[in-house]
Parts: structure tokens; sequence; C-alpha cells
């Protein structure tokens, strides 16, 4: 009887009609799913009750995320478990992990996704994340979209290639790193999001102030040959080559590296409105005179 | 007669002014200001390297090298992006891929960054490259004509060969899968006689991708019979690469005794032993004495020894012996070709 129920409410949720249940409803339908191992119902129910924008991020929100990360390790969907995870961890920072009701491999995921999420990006605290969560079926496609700001905004997705603001460009679940800057301001920043199944991630980019930057700044012109990243005071910027990059006035150290050649590490000293321009830095291959 | 020397006058001034001005215009090439953008980015003088790449796209005559357009623009999409300007990067990675579908990056040179965008505007803009010898002879039964293709997925490629003119069969020539680049040899289809095959012709290039997407482009060519010339032999390699096959020792100190003891007996024996009654002796004695010693010194630093250098010998002899069997090998080549007709293979329609 209780199976019936739960397919039939499956049914309703599969037709779209999640949108009318309420997020704590599809939560507990998913743990009781869940409950009765009824795995792909409990994941359809869980996936779509999780929307944190539907519901409060409560005990029943964290309990959720660890079935719904427990069925996918058990249907060796690792990778997107991970996803999840870091979703979560991203989402409400201080989650913390059950390690009574829930078997060591969630915990193991629990603690490889903070670990990732630990690190940070420059640009979190810039920036601002919501989620589309118009089907949260993993049959609809999961894509990431920068949401226009009124400023000439200009971004891209590391490893993947541009993405034009306003328009959402498809993607597999993952974690992915969104470079966007906008020049006119001297803002430019680096975040890592996850994009989940079926769903789209959607950033929006606060610029300091609403236009130019009050805060003293100069600008940091460096290339190198070959190309390396490039770290200011221990913090991975870019990759070079890097032009007009707003630094703050004063002394930083700076730092290009590419695995194989031997690290260059310089201090340099910014003063305000300074053009800092150092040229084309030839690494020297590790092992060379 | 006035009005015909100010027409004299202003006619001469034009041409002055005609003259003065090519000539600067003609100073800045695409080329040269290709280089001094170069410079100028090398210099992390980025805005400065923009601007002269602008410059250089937008004066370059259409008959510029498309390699020459793509760099630029590939260039010109690096600065864009180092400055922040990452849509603006990815609208001249297209304008490089349009101008020569040819383009890649080096993984050595372009960041990670740099390569996923233009892998993604390589893949999203609909262009198919072709490139063949402009012009070139070859053996038609032996030797097979390269064509060079860019497409933007990977996808079939088939190459149609056709005689222009009404009711004309084309031959297909060739399939062929593509990732990404590939030169593909093609064997011209020129029968018994290559008098016959002589003609002009049209080589239809398709590409389609497994999605459905399709391409097409076309080259006219020139077919001709050409009877072989014998290969020119080539000249003996240049002294400057010829190793030196000896070493100088050093001075021998021996030797410099030697000298010295010679000159001071050639002196001190007529001394000793001449009869004093007669005169004048000493002095040429002391003379000759004098000049065998200066002898022996000259030798001490004229005279070092040699020494041989087997590597150097055995380096030499191979270059000769290297040069020797490429001449060989033209000749038994010139002993084939002797008489022989080619096929003469000449692109009509620009790439």
């Amino acid at each position: 009887m209780r199976a019936a129920v739960l397919g039939f409410a499956l049914a309703g949720v599969l037709a779209g009609a999640s949108q009318a249940q309420d997020a704590p409803n599809l939560l507990r339908l998913g743990a009781q799913a869940y409950a009765f191992a009824e795995y792909g119902a409990a994941q359809a129910f869980l996936t779509a009750g999780l929307n944190p924008g539907a519901g409060p991020r409560d005990t029943l929100w964290v309990a959720s995320v660890h079935r719904l990360a427990h069925i996918l390790i058990e249907e060796r969907k690792d990778s997107i478990a991970a996803v999840w995870l870091r979703w979560a961890l991203r989402a409400q920072p201080g989650l913390v992990v059950d390690t009574v009701n829930f078997p060591p491999p969630v915990q193991d995921a629990f603690a490889r996704a903070r670990t990732f999420v630990a690190a940070g990006t420059p640009g979190d605290t810039l920036t601002e994340t919501t989620w589309e969560w118009v089907h949260g079926r993993s049959e609809t496609p999961s894509g990431l979209r920068m949401e226009r700001s009124g400023v000439p905004l200009s971004g891209f997705v590391e490893g993947i290639g541009s993405l034009p603001a306003g328009t959402t460009q498809p993607l597999a679940p993952g974690s992915y790193t969104v470079v966007v800057s906008a020049p006119d301001y001297f803002f430019r920043a680096r975040v890592t999001r996850e994009v989940l199944p079926g769903i789209t991630t959607v950033v929006r980019f606060r610029l300091r102030g609403g236009g130019p930057s009050s805060q003293a700044l100069g600008l940091l012109y460096v290339a190198s040959t070959p190309w390396a990243v490039l770290y200011l005071d221990g913090e991975r910027t870019d990759y070079t080559p890097v032009a007009a990059r707003p630094v703050a006035v004063g002394t930083h150290r700076m730092r290009l590296e590419r695995p194989g050649y031997t690290p260059f590490d310089t201090l340099v000293t910014v003063g305000r409105d300074q053009r800092l321009r150092l040229g084309t830095i030839r690494l020297r291959a590790v092992g060379s005179q | 007669m006035i009005s015909a020397r100010c027409w004299l006058v202003a006619v001469v001034a034009l041409d002055v002014a005609a003259v003065g001005v090519p000539r600067s215009a003609a100073a800045q090439t695409p080329e040269m200001t290709l280089a001094r953008a170069v410079a100028a980015l090398e210099a992390t003088e980025t805005e400065r390297g923009v601007e002269l790449l602008r410059e250089a796209i937008a004066t370059a005559p259409r008959a510029t090298p498309s390699a020459l357009r793509g760099n630029a623009e590939v260039r010109l999409a690096v600065a864009s992006w180092s400055l922040g300007f990452f849509d603006s990067a990815t609208v001249h990675f297209q304008a490089a891929v349009s101008a020569d579908p040819f383009v890649t990056l080096d993984p050595e040179q372009f960041n990670p960054d740099l390569r996923a965008v233009f892998h993604a505007v390589r893949r999203a803009t609909l262009v198919l490259g072709v490139r063949a010898p402009p012009d070139t002879a070859l053996a038609p039964r032996t030797e097979p004509w390269p064509v060079s293709v860019a497409v933007p997925r990977p996808g079939q490629v088939r190459f149609r060969l056709a005689r222009t003119g009404p009711a004309s069969r084309d031959t297909l020539l060739a399939t062929t899968a593509v990732d990404s680049t590939a030169t593909v040899a093609l064997r011209l289809p020129v029968g018994d006689s290559v008098t016959r095959a002589a003609g002009s012709y049209r080589l239809a290039v398709e590409y389609s991708e497994p999605g459905g997407r399709a391409l097409a482009t076309t080259l006219a060519l020139e077919l001709s019979e050409q009877i072989a010339d014998s290969l020119p032999h080539e000249l003996p390699p240049a002294d400057s690469l010829y190793r030196l096959e000896v070493r100088w020792g050093a001075p021998s100190r021996a030797s410099l005794a030697r000298g010295i003891g010679l000159g001071v007996g050639a002196a001190t024996i007529p001394l000793l032993l001449a009869n004093s009654a007669l005169r004048g002796v000493g002095g040429r004695a002391l003379t000759v004495g004098a000049t065998v010693s200066a002898a022996g010194v000259v030798g001490y630093f004229l005279g070092r020894p040699r020494q041989p250098l087997p590597e150097n010998v055995a380096y030499n002899r191979a270059l000769r012996s290297a040069w020797e069997a490429r001449n060989r090998t033209l000749a038994a080549a010139n002993e084939r070709r002797r008489g022989a007709v080619l096929l003469r293979v000449r692109v009509a329609s620009p790439q």
C-alpha cells in the first residue's frame, strides 16, 4: 500500500507536479522511499526537494543530503554524489556529518567534499549563487549561467570556453571554475561552483560600490614564457599573460609557477594608479643552467 | 603660358606628394606592424600591442596571407583575454579560425584557458580549410598529390574530382575521417595518358560531421603534362660545416733548446777551432750563431706540433659521405626521370 502511495507521488513528481508540492513534503517522501530501499523514487523526491530556495535548510534537509549521497554512492555514482556534497557544503558550510546513521563511504565522501570546498576561491565573497530548480531531474540538461548585472561582464568557464552573460552554458554535472572580468570596473573574480544534474546554476557578481573601485589600486602586467600560474601573496590568481590586473597598492609577493620549471619569485611594489609592467619572464626548465 | 606653368608646378607638387605618401605607408607593412605589436606585447605594453594588432589587421590588404591574419587575430585574442575581455577574445579567435582554419595553439605558449576557449570556438566555427601545393609536378602513377584539410569537428571528408564543363562526371578520389587537421595523399586519375588527362578540373572537398552539419569548398585545378627536368646536384657542404681535423699542441721547449744550442755551437766552434790568424772569423761566427738561435726561437713559436682529432676527422668524413650519397641518389633519380612525363598540377583558384 505504502509503495503504491509512493509510486503515485513519484508519478506526480516525474510529471512535473513537484512545483506544486512543497520541498519538506518531497523530502519526507524521499525519506520514506529511502527507508523502503526504493532508491529510484527516493532519488527523485530528494533531488526535487533539496531546492534551498523552496524550503528551510533544517535537519530534514541535512538528512536528505546524506540520503541522496548514500543512494548515489550505492549506485556507484560517486562523482555525482561528490558534486551534491560539495554543493551542500557550499550552501551550508556548518553542515554536521551524521556518523551514526550513515556508513563510512558517505562520511568519507563528505570529508573529501569538505576539503574541496574549504579551500574556497577569491571571488566567493563577491558572488551570489542561485539554482533554477525548474525541473530538478537528471534527464533535463544541467548548465551554468552568469547573470547580467548592468555592467559589461565577460566570463569563461575554465577548461570549457567562454560564458557570455545571460546565456546558459550546458554542462555535465560537476564543479566548474568561472573567471569573470569587468575591466572598466577593475573587477576580476574567480569562483568555483557546482552544476547539479538537471539544474541550472546561476551566478551573480557584486561589483564593489557598483562602480569603479574606490580602493587604492595599481595595475599589474606580467607575461611569461612558457605560460605559468600567477600567485600574488600566496593566492592563485590567473594564468599568464596578465594585463591591467587590479592589485591593491603596496608590496606583494609574486610567484610564477609551472610544473617542470623553476618557480620565479619576486616582490613587487605597486603604487596608486601605477601600471607596473614586468615584461615577459622566461622560466627556466628544472635542471637547466 | 602662366597658367600652363602653374599647372606644371601643381602636377610636380602632386607627384612629389604622391611619391612621399606611399613611401611612408610602405614603411609599415602589416608584417612590420605585427612585429612591432609582438615586441610591445613582449614588453607587456598590452594596450599598445592591441592598437598595433588592430592596425595590422585593418591595413592588411585582401591578398595578405591568411596565416598572417590568423596570427594577428590569435595575438589579439590573447591580449584581449589578458586584459579581461573574454568575449572579445572569443570573437578574435573566431576571426582567426575564419582567416586561417589551420591555425593551432602551441600548448607550451598558450595557457589551458586560452586553449579551451580556442577549441570551443573552433568547434563552433563552421569553416573548412583546404590547402594544396599551388604548383607542383609529380609522377602521376607513383607520387600522390598532398592536400591538407582543417575541419571544425571530427567528421568525414570526401574529395571529388571532375573536369570542368558540361556533362562531366566526377570521380571520388578519397574519403577519410578527420579529427581536426589532416593531410591526405590523393592519387589523381590520369589513366594511361597524361596528355589526355590534361585540362581544367574542379576538386570538390565535402565535409560532414555525425551531427549532420556539412561544409563544402572547391578548388579549380589546371592539369598539364610536363617533361621532367633533371634535378640539380647538391652543392658541397659549406666550409663552415666542417670541423678542424687537427689541434695545435703547446710549443716544444726541446726544439727551442735545440735551436739555441745549435746557434751557440755555430758561434763557438769557429771561434775555438778556426785559425786565429784569419781576421773577422769571430764576427761572422757570432752572426751565424745568432741567426741559428733566432731560427730556433721562431721555430719554437711557429713550429707547434699538430695533434689529429679522430672524432672530427670521422665527422667530416661522414659529412662528405652523406653529401656524396645524396648526390648519388639524385643521379639515380635523374636517370629514372630522363624522358619521363610528369603531371603538373596548378591550383587556379585562390585557396
